[in-house]
């Protein structure tokens, strides 16, 4: 889906929440995917001008894989962004969203370019 | 095995009665001590001939039997005979299928039946039907008993990680959660989730997480531990560490992970002690 | 998709002498900004106390809404008033705490007969060291 307004994020999480739930993630999984994507959807929309959230399924119905991406300023340091001291002025900002989503999924990458824009992909299998 | 004499006899007659006779004793004998139990029925399904494997089998004599109609005595064989008799041909046997047959204690015993048809003359009007069988009433049920401890061992690891780790409340709004043993994370998980669970619905205030039961700790247990601890925290109950035996103590100190923010206790009576005092002047 | 008028509503009530907030909807962050003027000018034109924020119908707490509930307590607390965060859900709770995220300056209560007790008190010991 598209992401451009500041609602976006918001339901942006509903969705994927509902995504997570039918492919079975259990209560606690579900908020912590919620958790990560609010973050994620808002950066992009916040400091990335807008962009995209892709929902995909893992092989063997094995987990979730959610993938968004901007095309704004992009981060310049990206450990330093990871190692969630990074404020570009807002407050709390960057730094605690990347850092914060991180721990909370198993997988998590992201790949970014200066100028060109941001591309966050993360995931999280489904235990048992 | 009995041996065939290769003597010729002088008159055919003979030879062939003392030939035949030889025979029938040899099958007389086989069927006779045979282990396999063994029941002929004519084509009314009365009982014409048994073993004694069949005695064994049943529990009943021959005289018990012979002459009796094969359902009379044995309802659920019987049953199924009466539809063999049709289904056998002159090629086709019955085999291996298991019947029931109940012996005389009301015991059922499973069994694993083979039988063919003896025809007459015509070779199409069947005179007796023949039938032997493998008991398999054991082998069955140690299969059902190896299917059944499986499923057990599946259920109490389920019922063991709720066991194990079992919240205790001592008094209204105190829970106690004594941890045991080596914690995986996913055990881990599934504890801190019942203990905040807990925490909503039988409102708590406090919680006394008791270590007496730790041997030893890594960094990742230890880790879990402190972000329990900060969850409970921010929930708004209390959490009180108890039970820290020293080598524990030395390996969270050198893991460089504090406890600090909880009140911590050597023994789980003193924190349960401290508890209930702060409880009762507040 | 509008805005959704609907999200706008957050009932700040005022009961006896203090404030209580209790979010029905999952607020998202244009309004929770404006949410943390409004609760503000409500204090400051109300005088009271207290400030009762009650999370039980939050299902998540992100980087975001955790720096405007700190930043709600904070100012309150500057502002005179006491402030009590009640009804954290076990897995937003949990949550938070592998993010790293934490509320500052707040007292904590599992639910809102404890909060109030909190509350209660910390006012009445406030208004006792203010006194003479």
């Amino acid at each position: 889906m598209k992401l451009s307004e500041q609602g976006d994020a918001f339901i942006a999480r509903i969705k994927v929440s509902d995504i997570a739930e039918n492919f079975g993630f259990n209560y606690i999984d579900k908020t912590r995917i919620a958790t990560a994507v609010s973050e994620i959807t808002r950066n992009a929309i916040q400091h990335g001008g807008g962009g995209e959230l892709v929902v995909n399924q893992l092989d063997a119905s094995s987990g979730i894989e959610i993938q968004v991406s901007d095309r704004g300023p992009g981060i310049p340091d990206i450990s330093r962004a990871l190692a969630g001291g990074y404020t570009t002025g807002a407050g709390l900002g960057l730094g605690l969203g990347l850092s914060g989503s991180k721990k909370l999924m198993d997988e998590f990458e992201i790949i970014s370019e200066v100028g060109k824009g941001t591309k966050v992909i993360m995931r999280k299998l489904l235990k048992r | 095995m009995s041996v065939v004499r290769n003597e010729r006899v002088n008159i055919r007659g003979k030879e062939s009665e003392e030939g035949l006779k030889e025979a029938r004793d040899f099958l007389e004998s086989l069927f006779t001590y045979s282990v396999v139990p063994i029941i002929v029925w004519d084509s009314s399904l009365i009982i014409e001939r048994i073993n004694s494997a069949f005695e064994h089998l049943t529990g009943y004599s021959s005289s018990e039997l012979i002459g009796k109609k094969l359902d009379e005595v044995f309802p659920i064989f019987g049953s199924r005979a009466k539809s063999l008799a049709g289904e056998i041909t002159a090629d086709e046997r019955l085999e291996f299928e298991e019947i029931t047959i109940t012996n005389k204690d009301g015991k059922v015993r499973k069994a694993l039946w083979n039988a063919a048809n003896f025809y007459a003359a015509d070779g199409k009007t069947v005179k007796a039907t023949i039938a032997q069988c493998v008991d398999v009433t054991e082998v069955k049920r140690l299969e059902e008993e190896t299917k059944r401890q499986l499923q057990e061992l599946i259920d109490r690891d389920d019922a063991l990680r709720l066991v194990e780790n079992p919240l205790l409340e001592v008094v209204e709004g105190v829970i106690v959660l004594p941890l045991i043993g080596i914690i995986d994370s996913r055990r881990a998980l599934m504890i801190t989730e019942t203990l905040l669970n807990t925490i909503t619905e039988k409102n708590i205030d406090t919680v006394i997480i008791d270590l007496t039961g730790i041997m030893s700790i890594d960094a990742s247990t230890a880790n879990h531990l402190l972000q329990t601890i900060e969850a409970v925290k921010l929930m708004g109950a209390e959490a009180v560490i108890t039970g820290i035996r020293p080598d524990v103590a030395m390996m969270i100190t050198q893991l460089g992970v504090e406890i600090k923010i909880a009140e911590t206790y050597a023994s789980l009576k003193d924190g349960i002690r401290k508890v209930l005092k702060t409880k009762q002047a507040a | 998709m509008g805005q959704g008028e609907a999200n706008r509503k957050i009932n700040i009530q005022k009961i006896e002498s203090f404030l209580l907030i209790a979010p029905q909807y999952m607020i998202h962050d244009e309004v929770a900004e404006g949410f943390k003027d409004e609760v503000l000018e409500k204090i400051k034109k109300t005088g009271v106390k207290g400030l009762l924020i009650d999370l039980t119908a939050i299902d998540v707490v992100d980087s975001f809404l955790g720096r405007v509930i700190n930043e709600i307590a904070t100012s309150s607390r500057l502002m005179g008033a006491q402030v009590v965060v009640t009804g954290l859900r076990p897995a937003v709770a949990i949550t938070m705490v592998e993010m790293g995220l934490t509320f500052k300056n707040v007292e904590k209560a599992t639910n809102l007969d404890k909060g109030l007790l909190i509350l209660r008190k910390l006012m009445h010991s406030n208004e006792q060291t203010k006194g003479y």
